[in-house]
Formats: C-alpha cells, sequence, structure tokens
C-alpha cells in the first residue's frame, strides 16, 4: 500500500532520468557519415572540374564540366545535404551551360544556408543569363531589410531556435516557481516573446507562401492553359531550363503541374520539367 | 666782396634745391628706400650661380612692386622669387605708445656667367603704382674656377647608333679621388644634356639609393638618386657617384652637347662644433668639366616597314591579347583587349591598324586610331569588333612590329589566337510572329510583344560575374549541414523537457515547502510501518508500534491499546517467545500505522 509522497518521490525519480536521457540524445547529431566511395566521387569530381578547366576544346570543356556535375549531385543523392556541396553541383552546371540544374542546386544551397555567398552571387549570375522576358524574383526592398534576419535563417534553423526559445522561457518560469524568482520570470519573458515573433512569422510565411518553390530543369517547356498536351500554349515562346516557378498544385493522373510566375502569370507544365527546390532527399 | 660772398652762398643753396628737386621729380618717393645686396662674398667664378638681392622697404604692403632691370649681356639674371616681410613694433615709454610698421621685400635673382669676365648688373627700378625707386647698378667680376685635379665627369652615352624613340640608357659618373672626398661640400653638377627637352626626353626609374646627387637644371635644383662604388684607376682609388636615366631622342638630327661640369667646395679650414661635427671656416671652389659630347639621332629606317609598325622603338615587345567572351553569336560585339609590354618606349606608341589580321569579310572593327592607356608596366588598347560570320572559330593573331635598333631590322610578335565559339543569330521571320488571342487582356498582349521582341535578346553565356572555384572541403562536402536544433527530434525533445520542467517545477516546490521536522517524523513512521510489516514476533510488532507512537499522535487510542494488549499478552503467555503474530493484528497494526502517517503529511 503507497501513500502520496510516495508516488510524488517516485514520479520526481522517474522526471530526472528522462531528462537525463532526453538531454543525451538532444545533442546527438544524426549525420551520415562520410563512407570511403563519397570521398573517392567527391575526388573524381574535383579532376573532371579541373580538366574541364583546363581543356581548350569546348566539347572536351562541357563534358568534363557535365562529369563534374554528375559526380558531385551524385554525392548528394547519398544523402548529404551540404550548401557548399549544392554550390558545387550549381557551379559545375552553370560552366556545362546546364542553366535549369545550376538554378536548382543554387536555390538548394541557399535552402540549407540563406546566406552562403558563392550561391548567392552565382544564382544572381545565372538568372541574368535567363531570356530577358523571363520574370525573376523581386529584389529585397527597404521594408524587407528590416526582416532580414530572418531570411538568413533557414526554415529549419527557425524552428529549431524557436524550441530553443520555448525550452528557455520554461526553465526561466520553472526557477521563478522554484525559488520564487521575480527576476527569472521577468528573464523568462524575454525568449517566451521571442519565440511568439518565430510562430507568428511562421504562420505568416505558411498562410501567404502559395505553392512550394520549384524550378525548370527541362530547356524549351512548353506552358500550356490547361492540364493537357493539346492545349493550347500559354506563352509565345518556351520556358527555358532555370526559371523560377511556384507549384500551386499537382495533378499526379495526368503529371501536370499548375505553375505560376512571379510576374502573376500561370501555366501548366508536364510535372517532370520542373524539380522542387526543398526536399531534394 | 660781401655781396659777391652771399651771391655764391645763394648759388650754392639753390643749386643744391635744384638738385634735390630733380631727383625727387624722378624718383617720386620719399620714404622708400631699395639697395642691391650680395649672399656671397667675392671671388665670383663662371659657372656658378650667384645669387643677388634686391631689397626694398617702406613701399606699401599691397600691391606688390615689381622690380625692372635690363638682361645683361653674356650672362643669365632671372628672378627667382620675392619674398615680403612685414613687421610691427609697438613701443610704449613713460605711458606714451609708439607704433612703426616696416614693410620689407626681398627680391632674389640668380646671376650666372659661363664665362670669365667683368659683368655689369643693373641698374635696377623698384616699381608700386606711381612711385618708382631706382637702385644702382653693379659691376660684377667672374673669375674661372679653378680646375680640381683630383676629380673626373663623365657622360656615358651607349656606343652604338641611336634611333628616335628608342630609349637609350645613359649615365652619369662623378669621379672623385678617395683621398679628398672627405674635405668636399656643397656640390652641384650642371649637364646640358638634361636641358634639351626639346630634342630628348628623360625617365627616371624609381630607384631606393641612400645617395644622391644634385643637379642644376633649367627648371631647379633636383636631386638624383645616386649609386656610389669604390673603383680603381692608374693605380688611385676613386669614390665614384653614379645615376641612371632613360634619354628618348624626339628628333634625328646631329647634337654637339655641351660639357657636363662639377662644381665643388673644398674646405680649407674645419672646426669641429659642440657635437662633432665638421664645419668648414674657410673653403675654395672646384670645378671639373666633362667632354664635349657629339652623337647622332638616326630616323627608323622607311625602307622594309611592316604594315603593323607603330613607331615602336625597343627590343623584346610582347602583345597580349584577351577577349571578354569566347561565346558569342553573328554580330555581337567582343570586347579585345590589347596590352603591349616590353623594352620599347610603350607609353607613346600607338596601335597600328589591325585591318590585315581581322578581314573585314570576317569581323567588324572600328575605324579611327584607337587611343591607349598607359598602365605602369605597359600600355593597353581596347577595341570592340563584331563577329559578322559563324564560321569563325578564332580570333586570329594579332600583328605588332617594333624597330629593333640593335639589330637594325624591324621585328614582328603575333598575339595568341583566341578560340571563339559563334553561332548563327536568331532571325525572326514572319512564321514566329503569333497574333495575340482575343481574351488576352490588352496587358497581356503588350508583354507578348515585348517578349516576341525580346525573344533575340537572350544575354550571351558570360559568366563573368560568377566566381567559379568550387570548395575543395572534402569533409565539408562529404557531411550534411549541422542540423543542431534543426531536426525534429531535437525539437521534440526541446518541447518535451520543456512542459517537463513546467510540470516538476510545482511538485518541487511543493516538496521543498514541506517542514524537515515532518518530513524526518515521515521517514521514521515508514521505517517502523516497514518494521511492522516484517515482523517476526509479536515483541517487535508492538517495539514497532511504540515507537510510531512517539513520534505521531495516535488517533484510534483504544484500538491503539488494544493491538499493544494482545501483543504483549502473546509475547508473555507461556512459549511467548515462540508465539507467531496473528494476520488479524498485524493487519490492524498496519491500519494504525497508516492512519499515524497520513496524520503526519
Amino acid at each position: 500500500m503507497n501513500n502520496k509522497s510516495d508516488i510524488s518521490i517516485k514520479t520526481s525519480e522517474c522526471l530526472k532520468y528522462l531528462i537525463i536521457s532526453s538531454i543525451m540524445v538532444f545533442f546527438i547529431e544524426f549525420q551520415v557519415e562520410a563512407s570511403g566511395s563519397l570521398e573517392d566521387k567527391i575526388k573524381q569530381a574535383f579532376t573532371a572540374y579541373s580538366q574541364a578547366q583546363q581543356a581548350t576544346k569546348r566539347e572536351a570543356r562541357m563534358e568534363n564540366f557535365q562529369r563534374a556535375q554528375y559526380l558531385f549531385a551524385l554525392v548528394s543523392k547519398q544523402g548529404i545535404e551540404a550548401a557548399a556541396l549544392y554550390t558545387n553541383i550549381g557551379t559545375a552546371a552553370l560552366q556545362a551551360e546546364n542553366l535549369g540544374d545550376a538554378v536548382l542546386a543554387f536555390r538548394r544551397a541557399l535552402e540549407i544556408d540563406p546566406d552562403y555567398p558563392q550561391a548567392l552571387q552565382n544564382l544572381k549570375q545565372a538568372r541574368e543569363l535567363l531570356p530577358a522576358w523571363v520574370p525573376k524574383p523581386i529584389e529585397d526592398s527597404t521594408l524587407d531589410s528590416f526582416f532580414s534576419w530572418q531570411r538568413s535563417l533557414s526554415t529549419a534553423e527557425q524552428s529549431g531556435l524557436a524550441a530553443l526559445l520555448f525550452l528557455l522561457c520554461s526553465i526561466g518560469f520553472a526557477i521563478s516557481i522554484r525559488w520564487e524568482l521575480i527576476l527569472a520570470r521577468n528573464l523568462a519573458f524575454l525568449p517566451l516573446l521571442l519565440w511568439m515573433v518565430f510562430v507568428v512569422s511562421y504562420i505568416i510565411d505558411i498562410t501567404t507562401n502559395e505553392g512550394r518553390d520549384a524550378v525548370i530543369i527541362v530547356d524549351d517547356t512548353i506552358a500550356r492553359v490547361s492540364d493537357s498536351a493539346n492545349a493550347p500554349q500559354r506563352f509565345s515562346q518556351p520556358m527555358s531550363a532555370g526559371m523560377e516557378v511556384k507549384v500551386l498544385e499537382v495533378r499526379n493522373d495526368s503529371n501536370w503541374a499548375h505553375v505560376s510566375l512571379f510576374n502573376g502569370r500561370d501555366a501548366w507544365v508536364n510535372f517532370a520539367s520542373l524539380a522542387y527546390v526543398d526536399a531534394p532527399n | 666782396m660781401e655781396k659777391a660772398y652771399n651771391l655764391k652762398f645763394f648759388t650754392i643753396i639753390l643749386v643744391l634745391l635744384l638738385v634735390i628737386l630733380l631727383d625727387v621729380s624722378s624718383v617720386h618717393g620719399w620714404t622708400q628706400s631699395a639697395s642691391l645686396q650680395t649672399t656671397q662674398r667675392p671671388p665670383y667664378y663662371s659657372g656658378v650661380p650667384l645669387e643677388l638681392l634686391v631689397v626694398a622697404e617702406g613701399f606699401d604692403e599691397t600691391p606688390q612692386p615689381k622690380l625692372e632691370f635690363e638682361q645683361p649681356s653674356n650672362v643669365s639674371l632671372e628672378l627667382v622669387g620675392v619674398s615680403p616681410n612685414v613687421s610691427s613694433n609697438i613701443q610704449i615709454i613713460n605711458g606714451r605708445m609708439t607704433q612703426s610698421r616696416s614693410v620689407v621685400f626681398k627680391y632674389h635673382l640668380r646671376f650666372l656667367a659661363k664665362n670669365v669676365g667683368n659683368y655689369q648688373v643693373g641698374p635696377f627700378v623698384v616699381v608700386q603704382g606711381n612711385t618708382r625707386k631706382r637702385v644702382a647698378g653693379a659691376r660684377i667680376d667672374v673669375g674661372k674656377v679653378p680646375r680640381a685635379t683630383n676629380q673626373n665627369i663623365k657622360l656615358i652615352l651607349p656606343p652604338s647608333d641611336l634611333y628616335v624613340g628608342q630609349r637609350i640608357p645613359i649615365s652619369l659618373e662623378w669621379w672623385v679621388e678617395s683621398s679628398g672626398v672627405e674635405n668636399l661640400i656643397n656640390q652641384q653638377a650642371q649637364v646640358p644634356l638634361f636641358d634639351r627637352q626639346d630634342d630628348f626626353q628623360f625617365y627616371d626609374e624609381d630607384k631606393q639609393e641612400d645617395n644622391t646627387f644634385s643637379i642644376l637644371l633649367n627648371s631647379g635644383q633636383q636631386a638624383f638618386p645616386a649609386n656610389v662604388r669604390s673603383d680603381q684607376k692608374q693605380n688611385k682609388t676613386y669614390v665614384v657617384w653614379k645615376i641612371d636615366r632613360i634619354m628618348v631622342p624626339l628628333k634625328p638630327g646631329e647634337f654637339d652637347i655641351e660639357p657636363a661640369s662639377v662644381n665643388v667646395d673644398e674646405g680649407l679650414r674645419w672646426q669641429r662644433d659642440l657635437f662633432g661635427r665638421r664645419t668648414a671656416t674657410q673653403s675654395r671652389k672646384l670645378r671639373v668639366d666633362g667632354k664635349h659630347l657629339k652623337f647622332t639621332v638616326l630616323p627608323v629606317p622607311m625602307k622594309g616597314r611592316p604594315a603593323s609598325f607603330a613607331g615602336a622603338v625597343g627590343k623584346g615587345v610582347v602583345l597580349e591579347v584577351s577577349a571578354d567572351r569566347s561565346v558569342v553569336q553573328v554580330g555581337d560585339p567582343i570586347n579585345v583587349t590589347l596590352i603591349l609590354k616590353g623594352g620599347a618606349e610603350v607609353e607613346s606608341a600607338s596601335l597600328p591598324s589591325v585591318a590585315d589580321d581581322l578581314p573585314d569579310t570576317d569581323f567588324r572593327i572600328p575605324e579611327g586610331e584607337i587611343a591607349g592607356e598607359y598602365i605602369g608596366d605597359g600600355k593597353r588598347f581596347e577595341l570592340v569588333i563584331r563577329v559578322l560570320n559563324d564560321g569563325i572559330r578564332e580570333i586570329p593573331p594579332i600583328s605588332y612590329s617594333w624597330f629593333d635598333p640593335n639589330l637594325k631590322e624591324f621585328q614582328t610578335t603575333r598575339s595568341r589566337p583566341i578560340a571563339l565559339s559563334v553561332k548563327a543569330a536568331q532571325m525572326v521571320s514572319a512564321q514566329d510572329v503569333v497574333r495575340a488571342k482575343e481574351f488576352e487582356t490588352a496587358s497581356e498582349e503588350k508583354e507578348l510583344e515585348t517578349q516576341q521582341v525580346t525573344k533575340e535578346t537572350r544575354p550571351a553565356f558570360t559568366l563573368n560575374r560568377a566566381d567559379l572555384s568550387i570548395n575543395k572541403d572534402i569533409d565539408l562536402l562529404t557531411h550534411s549541414s549541422g542540423k543542431f536544433l534543426g531536426g525534429w527530434i531535437q525539437q521534440g525533445m526541446c518541447y518535451t523537457l520543456a512542459f517537463m520542467f513546467l510540470v516538476m517545477a510545482p511538485l518541487i516546490k511543493r516538496r521543498a515547502d514541506v517542514d524537515p521536522t515532518v518530513v524526518g517524523k515521515s521517514k521514521e513512521l515508514q521505517l517502523q510501518r516497514e518494521a511492522i510489516s516484517t515482523a517476526a514476533s509479536p515483541g517487535d510488532l508492538s517495539d514497532a508500534l511504540r515507537r510510531m507512537a512517539v513520534v505521531a499522535d495516535v488517533v484510534s487510542r483504544k484500538e491503539y491499546e488494544s493491538v499493544l494488549a494482545e501483543c504483549d499478552a502473546l509475547e508473555y503467555a507461556p512459549n511467548g517467545a515462540n508465539s507467531k503474530i496473528d494476520t488479524n493484528v498485524r493487519n490492524r497494526a498496519l491500519a494504525l500505522a497508516d492512519e499515524m502517517l497520513e496524520g503526519i503529511i
């Protein structure tokens, strides 16, 4: 027969072990270890890129740049998600004059690290290589610069930071309850406020963001007015590889995607001719 | 007799007054004064500049008076500068203040006689508005500077033929016997060749030398970096000052250049100052003259001039050519940069016509002469060319010719060809034009038109603003970017921990608020309850129950007494030590223990 005191003691013991185990799990990094084969592929890619740079004939240059791009992409398909790796893929693709893959890779690098300078620079250059009629993402305005801190963090980093802030806030409140410290309670409001900012920002993002970011990767993709190959063309000329669009709807039965351009125009394109920016693996 | 004496006296006074009046009328000034001075004592020497000073006092501060003088013959007299000096003086003596203001203008003149003789200098007139003050002239005896026997000066030119536009290294050497070097002060050289700016151009390389060599040029004194070395000649040791310059002849012809010379003071008597430094108390001028210099500058031969010759003379010219793009469409502009480097005088070089190298059937080149820009180690020319033919695979080598004065013949260099990938231009035919659909809005029609127009204006595939290096950090490339807090597990843990803290905090607080004596009693009661549940004999059970009663209040006193009585009865009965506890009694004792525990909490 147990009394209440016994129960509370056992409960606190359980919580203690749970917290310790949680903290241990919390600091474990879930990473894919680089295997020897990955290193080999990377080295082969370096060699191909170097050979391409030294080649004087255009055909040889293009071939080696494409090979370097392929080898870097093979590594990324092994589950490696690194901004530097995607930037290398993009750079090799750019050298191989493969604008679609280049833009896609640079966008993926920036999804991981929105501040990665080489990816930013090369994406800007790749966008300039697109035909003049292609609508491009709007440059940041002065007002946007106020929220630049948010853009410098990836979505995962933002949600992780929000969780950490909530943890800090709860620690503050717990301390204030246990030891009746007013200062701890007041300090806990700061992470709480920041957490709320992140949450509100996230809510605004998901409510205002229409569709998933994608890039046209097949050159001369015909944009149609409806999800049929027999439908009339939406634009007078095909879409170029490297065009950035937002996917509004995907019809799996017909493999057509409804996309919108940055000037507000929309079109239907074959789903196979585009690739999502996020979640490549 | 007395009348005659008075008449003579008045006549003298009248003459004096007339002289004074005449003098006043000629000068128009009462308070102004001017004088001619020199800063150096005689003797004066040919080839050695002498500084003269005309000091004018009593003039107004503004405007600055002008000094007028006639240029003497066979000598050079130049006004070097004017230094005005204004000073105010206030004196208070016995409460009476007197104020005076003094304005002094000093005109610095440089007198230079090249030959021995007696020269008249002046008169000078200082003019300010209507005021004129005359300064009497002076005669200056100019003697010959004693020739230094222990010195020599040489202007060295290369022995080969010289050509217009050629960069000719020349050097000036001043040899002084090492035994007399320490007595020489105030060295100053004159090199007439360096003043022939209309015929020659001179360049000085940036050198870091510890010593300088002073040369008096028409433009003023100039110090050149000098290399000083020790040398042997005819069993004598000399200290040699050497300066190097580059001479570029501007015109052909035969030149007879006056010899270079050096004037130097030789200290005869010396004294040492407080710090041990030697200063000459007596010195004499010495001079050394070089030799007349005669040479011929030849024009660049007309015979055999290549079409790509544009006047460069020298050796080892290199032409570097680069283009800003290699993949173009027909008609696209290509910025071609040509950089000319080498031993020729490239700064003044011009670019020859490239029409022979870039035929007009394949390339459109700009008309007229291309202006270049000197960039320190070469000259850069930029021109925009357009490819007219999609069969072109390269920008062919561009020729540049120069005249080599050593070989006495023209040389030609060719740049490396630049590979081009030329695509045919996209032509818009009638079939490409699509009529706008009726249901589309006006703005869409306009956009379509814009698209149609811009269809052929796809930017050239240039990557000049991209960073095309690849990251070679294998560790970085084979590991996913850190997901600290980014993974769902970490975030879930964060929120779980947060809620646990919030739940635990009140519980811990509640435990902490409990009285320590109560906790102690509770522990004791727990212990005794355990003893009751495991008691083997009635005595152990009654002992535990009694210990509990000491710590806590007994709620059911009768029951407590009853249980104790039964336990005592069992214990003190015959063979009571071996008697066993009845289950009913144990349960009743445990119930009592629980009551006491509840009472404590």
